[in-house]
């Protein structure tokens, strides 16, 4: 038995083709496109099947759906408040379709069945997003002469620990991230080369490590990132 | 020695983050208890804060993991 956290390269883009000449394709990346691919079917599915049926009172299919998109949008305004919270729950929502989508094409095994956050490439380009995020809103909020006198508040003395603070921001939200879903993955594929526990059992452990993991991270995640931008526009 | 009995000592120490990890948590569901306890009504809010402070909690074991990972990945 083999594993290693390095995703294994399944072919390399032609040298042909302009600014991706050569690009390594790995499992995670063809988890992640195939799970952006069947967001995107879901979401026509959604806009031109259940959208014009939506009536004053819901039922079926548009309970679920609003149920979903307000509930985000309650919690990120209880956090941020009507303006940003609105703004936010969009983005929100999509990192939590994404990684809930991957934890499910892991659970069903399509594919090469490596969802793609296990991968650390997926989880930094997430993080850089937030970290992009919290800049913006508090540069947006406060000026960049005010957003560098925050990070100079109480004294001038701390202006470095600060900074490194708030780089490390994306680091340990992209480590996180990768490293309990990692972590999640190999417990089961441990249990999977076992012969004697490869029955019965994993159906009830990855409701655990599978499905319980995948959305604990995917609410830390939001949580934080949420938590950031509060301190950033505050 | 050899090289790879090493990394794997290695690998096996820098898991050892999860002790503090776990003492921290322990410390705060604790301290989380006695508040919902003392202030039943605060439940919701006491939770929340407390899942944060456990995920934040949690990475520097999540950290040591990682490391002992990018480790098991030199063993030739």
């Amino acid at each position: 038995m083999n594993i290693s956290i390095d995703t294994e390269v399944l072919a390399h883009l032609p040298d042909g083709i302009a600014l991706f000449g050569g690009m390594p394709i790995t499992n995670t990346l063809v988890t992640a496109l195939v799970a952006s691919a069947a967001l995107m079917v879901l979401a026509l599915l959604a806009r031109i099947f259940a959208l014009p049926r939506f009536r004053e009172q819901p039922a079926g299919v548009q309970n679920v759906l609003e149920l979903m998109v307000e509930g985000m949008q309650r919690y990120t305004i209880g956090r941020l408040g009507d303006g940003l919270g609105n703004q936010l729950a969009p983005y929100m929502f999509t990192i939590a379709a994404f990684i809930g989508m991957n934890g499910f094409l892991e659970l069903i095994g399509i594919g090469v069945a490596r969802p793609a956050p296990s991968d650390l490439n997926c989880t930094f380009g997430l993080a850089l997003v937030t970290f992009v995020l919290i800049q913006v809103y508090g540069i947006k909020k406060k000026g960049i002469k005010g957003r560098l006198k925050s990070y100079a508040t109480p004294s001038p003395v701390i202006f470095p620990i600060k900074l490194v603070t708030d780089l490390a921001v994306p680091v340990s939200l992209a480590c996180r991230m990768f490293g309990n879903i990692l972590g999640g993955m190999i417990v089961m594929e441990l249990l999977y080369s076992v012969a004697a526990l490869s029955f019965v059992l994993p159906a009830f452990l990855s409701a655990y490590f599978t499905v319980f993991h995948t959305g604990m991270q995917v609410f830390i995640f939001i949580t934080l990132s949420l938590a950031f931008i509060e301190e950033a526009v505050e | 020695m050899s090289p790879n009995g090493l990394i794997a000592l290695a690998a096996g120490l820098a898991v050892f983050t999860g002790l503090g990890a776990g003492i921290g948590m322990s410390l705060a569901t604790g301290r989380a208890a006695e508040a919902v306890s003392r202030q039943p009504e605060a439940s919701g809010k006491i939770n929340s804060i407390l899942i944060l402070g456990l995920a934040i909690t949690e990475s520097t074991a999540i950290y040591g993991f990682v490391i002992a990972l990018m480790l098991l990945a030199k063993i030739v």
